[in-house]
């Protein structure tokens, strides 16, 4: 519908501004179709998650980036890459958008509590996304997260 | 539905599907929580439809958030606003500020049905024979409901002015 169809009060009715979902709703649709569609992304997110687990979520060899939060902090992404990184490590930045993919959230060392706005979830409330799902690595490498108590972090990028 | 179909809707669509679901559960985490569970339902079932993917996606998100509602059952709720909390443009006038603030309040004030029409056609941007399908309704009744909403509208602009 264009705008010169529309007569005034319609016009300024679209001129209202409306209220904003919070980014976490992009976060949990866009999570709702990719997780269905990306067995291999499932499998992924397994096997980062069955390294971490052996190598105490923080290790030098940890496949996913691990950080210890004390909210709010800025989280660097380190890598945007389609193997992923170390923690810690720089890989190449391809092109175009980066979008994170997986957030999981870790009560204890070596303990998974559960995946970030997924069906199994314990205490992911204690974690929310503020800003930035979508990260343009030109513009700042940056996750925003928060969390009212310290916890332990692992997430990880791939290419969008 | 083809899981990217879903993104690509949600992309193009998000603000409307949001609205939507606010204008009917009246509560902002319940309108998001409506939202995703109709598109991880939609993801899950992975069926195609018939009907035009993007209308289809409109009735899922209003029936999940119709579902709340009955959830919610009789508790008191303060129902939000569809709009944002009013910021004043410092070139408006006095009056054109009165104005906006009416308007927010009247739409919100508008009998769900009303509502939910404006939200369609002004903010999701569908037309008429999708308002249609989406509500499963005549296509008559849903132009009448967006027709009275503007009347409603301008009246009370008119009278509380």
């Amino acid at each position: 519908m264009d705008n010169e169809s529309l007569d005034p009060l319609e016009q300024e009715l679209r001129g209202l501004c409306l209220r904003r979902s919070s980014p976490a709703l992009d976060w949990r649709v866009l999570r709702a179709c990719v997780g269905v569609s990306g067995l291999r992304l499932w499998l992924r997110v397994a096997a980062g998650v069955a390294v971490g687990v052996a190598l105490g979520w923080g290790g030098s060899q940890a496949t996913w980036p691990v950080a210890r939060l004390s909210a709010p902090v800025e989280l660097p992404v380190p890598a945007v890459a389609p193997v992923l990184a170390r923690s810690g490590r720089a890989v190449p930045v391809p092109s175009g958008l980066a979008r994170i993919r997986q957030v999981w959230h870790v009560a204890g060392e070596g303990r998974t509590v559960g995946e970030l706005n997924g069906v199994s979830v314990r205490r992911a409330e204690q974690v929310r996304f503020e800003e930035v799902l979508v990260v343009e690595p030109e513009h700042g490498r940056t996750l925003r997260l928060v969390t009212p108590h310290a916890a332990t972090v692992l997430y990880g990028v791939e290419p969008y | 539905m083809d899981p990217r179909s879903l993104e690509a809707i949600y992309r193009r669509h998000q603000q409307g599907l949001y609205s939507l679901a606010l204008a009917i559960t009246r509560q902002p985490e319940a309108a998001e929580d409506a939202v995703h569970e109709a598109f991880a339902r939609l993801c899950a079932l992975g069926a195609s439809t018939q009907v035009d993917e993007t209308v289809y996606v409109f009735a899922s998100v209003r029936n999940a958030a119709v579902d709340h509602v009955r959830q919610r059952g009789d508790s008191a709720i303060t129902p939000a606003s569809i709009f944002n909390g009013h910021a004043p443009d410092p070139r408006d006038t006095e009056l054109a500020a009165e104005r906006e603030r009416l308007l927010r309040r009247a739409v919100d004030e508008l009998p769900e049905e009303q509502r939910e029409a404006v939200v369609l056609r002004i903010y999701a941007g569908l037309t008429f024979e999708q308002m249609a399908q989406a509500l499963g309704v005549p296509l008559p009744t849903v132009a009448a409901r967006y027709r009275r909403a503007l009347e409603k509208l301008k009246d009370r602009l008119q009278t509380e002015l």
